[in-house]
């Protein structure tokens, strides 16, 4: 009895330590509630009359009355996105949570919304890292088929691709294409390859070939000074959005003949010295996009003209030191999908709300050039923005035009980021010289892949 | 008396009158601690028992339902190759971390206390090694990552000044350096906690035994060998049940050291790293629980351990 007390004893006072020690999240970031935004932006909206750029009957927007919910994990994009629709919407009142995404916190909690069949918001969004798993999830989304037919022609298909699932129904529309570029230094360029042309850059990076040729060029002349790339990691992303398959196909993992040439690539430019040997994302990554004389080019989706090159170079907007290059393969970075909740009672004003900002022209136009966003709008980009990029120097609609309908999106799975981690991390072991050979790489890939995802059969 | 006062203001006097020789007075400190045991209940014995029966079953968090698996969860984690991986590091980097931490928690402990020499600022030093642990994991964790960044890291800039270094050293590809980093930053950052705890212990040793040591002629040495070690086991014994289970459950630094990835190839990949892992990430709720089963009885094994150990050294003295 003295023993099952000390035990007890022992496994209470485990009990409490594990769960003390092991309670680690943050606390600070819980559910904002943002009071909606006021009518005040109506007298102000230009469009408040009628919705005459969105496909279908021309509707009196001032006569929809009503009240919607809707979540966040963007605490800019999601006010942004209400206060422009109530310019237009002055009477449906748009109640938004912001919960951010810190540790999977928003997907939880959305998930245990649709789970518990209460209390889920009437629309809510979902990054391209996660929005498969909304997407595919029963009851989560409901079926936009048939209302967006007469607008997904208008869009960019990858992301109708994207917001599609398994068994061809529409689930989420996207107001956004993170179509994939690539940025370089001009005066770099200038300097040691003589052009800072972008159709000639495009050129000299078109290849994987000729790719090399040109980080030799650079090397040679720059005396070992600029790299191609500031990691392997730019390269990669282009790699990823030029395979045929996406990484999981009939539920068994697929490694696409793209990435295992990828393999050998990233293995030539950090032994030639061809990159900068930067992780993505480190200090040391942000700090060369600010200097001059580490490297030539970056992977750059729509968003990173501001958020890549012109959050960490300061200068960048003074113009002319810049220029943005059709890539070698076409790829898309990021993105934020929003769809409406399967079981919503709001199902028309959510779908008011959601096809504003999705199919508007004029509002998705003005939303791109007040957010230097890139419009999911065949029709606006057309019609270019009517403005050159400060920092890039020309009309971004237009450059991106040729070559966005050409990005895959059926590429996308719900398992893409897990797998696409582990993949990094075991190239920067193999990179490093940590992994002997291509082979062991391709082992402790698959290793890792079968440890981490176990619903799925790697072979 | 202060149960009357006690009983007083519960039942305004009512209560203690109906009260009778023979009564269990006890009965009413049942009333007292409830609070306490309502809230393990629902806040730690109800989410461990929901846990312990979520490994039971697989699924993915979503909308579709658990589905039970019996044992199929618990059968996988014992040919688990990265969860014996997991537990391997995670008791390398506590044992690089402990072992220090204890050797000079004791020997700063003995020094700022030591009667003799009455080191001034004895406070101000206390203070200063108790700092780091002030700080939330996380944010040294950062601060180290940036530290040991392999491009553009001050550590490795700081070499390559000095000519120890010709070119930058890629310190978290490293399995040593990266294990090292993560039980230098633990032990950086408790050193100073277990410091505390020893000085409260010497401080409680009477003067007398070391008095009485001065009159047999004892050096500084046997002095601390023979009166303050075995003085202070039971706060050795503590800092070592709660650094075992503080040790065993490592997860802010090596997460963000690492990038939650636990490289190089995993080798600096923790239980619990794991666990959240597998759980938060991969949505394999049923797995992750599993994990935590596993590593709860490893944690109750090694604290049992301990206490065993505890028990026969207390009695010894």
């Amino acid at each position: 009895m003295k023993k099952c007390k000390r035990l007890l004893a022992v496994v209470a006072c485990v009990s409490l330590m594990v769960t003390t020690f092991a309670a680690c999240g943050d606390k600070k970031d819980s559910a904002v509630l943002i009071e909606p935004s006021s009518s005040k932006e109506a007298a102000a909206a230009p469009s408040a009359k009628a919705s005459a750029s969105v496909s279908g009957a021309p509707v009196d927007r001032t006569a929809l009355k009503g009240e919607i919910t809707f979540w966040h994990f963007n605490k800019d994009e999601g006010p942004n996105i209400v206060n422009s629709f109530n310019a237009a919407y002055p009477n449906i009142k748009v109640n938004i949570s912001i919960v951010p995404d810190k540790d999977q916190q928003y997907q939880n909690k959305i998930t245990s919304a649709v789970r518990a069949g209460s209390g889920v918001p009437d629309v809510f969004p979902a990054e391209s890292a996660f929005v498969k798993r909304f997407v595919e999830m029963p009851d989560a989304y409901a079926d936009l088929t048939e209302r967006a037919k007469d607008i997904i022609g208008n869009m960019i298909p990858y992301t109708v691709a994207v917001g599609t699932d398994g068994n061809a129904c529409l689930r989420a529309l996207s107001h956004q294409a993170a179509a994939g570029a690539v940025a370089y230094k001009k005066g770099a360029a200038k300097q040691y390859l003589g052009t800072d042309d972008p159709s000639a850059i495009a050129e000299m990076i078109s290849t994987p070939e000729k790719m090399l040729e040109t980080a030799k060029t650079l090397k040679d002349k720059s005396a070992g000074k600029v790299s191609l790339f500031p990691t392997f990691e730019e390269a990669q992303k282009m790699y990823i959005g030029g395979r045929g398959q996406g990484w999981v196909v009939d539920n068994k993992l697929i490694i696409d003949q793209r990435m295992l040439d990828f393999i050998d690539f990233a293995k030539k430019l950090r032994d030639n010295k061809y990159e900068a040997s930067f992780d993505q994302w480190s200090p040391g990554w942000s700090a060369a996009i600010a200097s001059d004389d580490i490297a030539l080019a970056w992977a750059c989706p729509t968003w990173g003209v501001p958020w890549i090159v012109g959050s960490n170079d300061k200068n960048a907007a003074e113009g002319g030191k810049w220029g943005i290059a059709k890539p070698p393969f076409t790829y898309f970075w990021g993105g934020t999908w929003f769809g409406i909740y399967s079981k919503s009672e709001k199902q028309e004003l959510a779908w008011e709300f959601l096809k504003y900002f999705t199919a508007d022209n004029d509002a998705m136009k003005k939303w791109a050039l007040e957010n230097q966003d890139f419009p999911n709008n065949l029709t606006v980009i057309s019609q270019g923005a009517g403005e050159t990029s400060k920092i890039m120097g020309v009309d971004l609609f237009k450059f991106y035009e040729p070559f966005v309908k050409d990005i895959n999106g059926n590429i996308l799975t719900k398992y893409d980021d897990t797998i696409e981690n582990a993949f990094v991390d075991t190239m920067r072991s193999y990179l490093a010289g940590k992994v002997n050979t291509k082979d062991d790489m391709i082992k402790i890939f698959k290793d890792k892949v079968k440890t981490n995802l176990k619903d799925i059969t790697v072979e | 008396m202060p149960g009357t006062t006690q009983l007083n203001i519960l039942g305004g006097g009512t209560l203690l009158n109906k009260l009778r020789a023979g009564d269990k007075y006890g009965q009413y400190g049942y009333i007292f601690i409830a609070p306490f045991f309502l809230v393990l209940a629902v806040f730690t014995l109800f989410p461990m028992l929901y846990t312990l029966w979520l490994s039971f079953n697989s699924w993915d968090g979503g909308t579709i339902p658990a589905k039970f698996i019996g044992l199929e969860n618990f059968g996988e984690l014992l040919s688990d190759k990265t969860f014996r991986q997991c537990l391997a590091n995670t008791v390398i980097i506590w044992l690089g971390n402990v072992i220090p931490q204890m050797i000079f928690a004791i020997g700063l402990a003995s020094i700022l206390t030591d009667r003799k020499t009455q080191v001034k600022a004895a406070g101000f030093f206390r203070a200063i090694f108790y700092l780091p642990n002030l700080v939330t994991m996380a944010s040294v964790g950062l601060l180290f990552y940036y530290i040991l960044d392999w491009q553009a890291g001050s550590l490795n800039m700081l070499l390559m000044k000095l000519n120890v270094l010709s070119e930058p050293f890629y310190w978290l590809q490293d399995v040593t350096a990266t294990r090292g980093a993560i039980s230098f930053t633990l032990w950086w950052m408790w050193f100073g906690y277990s410091m505390i705890i020893f000085m409260a212990g010497i401080k409680a040793i009477p003067d007398d035994l070391y008095e009485a040591a001065d009159v047999d002629g004892a050096n500084r040495w046997q002095t601390f060998r023979h009166i303050t070690i075995p003085g202070i086991k039971g706060s050795i014994m503590y800092n070592i049940v709660t650094s075992v289970i503080g040790g065993l459950t490592i997860f802010d630094i090596p997460y963000v050291l690492t990038n939650g990835v636990g490289a190089p190839l995993d080798k600096a990949y923790t239980l619990v790293m794991y666990m959240y892992n597998m759980t938060i990430k991969n949505m394999n709720y049923g797995y992750g629980a599993t994990i935590y089963a596993g590593m709860f009885v490893i944690v109750v094994i090694c604290v049992a351990i301990t206490f065993r150990l505890l028990d026969k050294k207390l009695a010894n003295n």
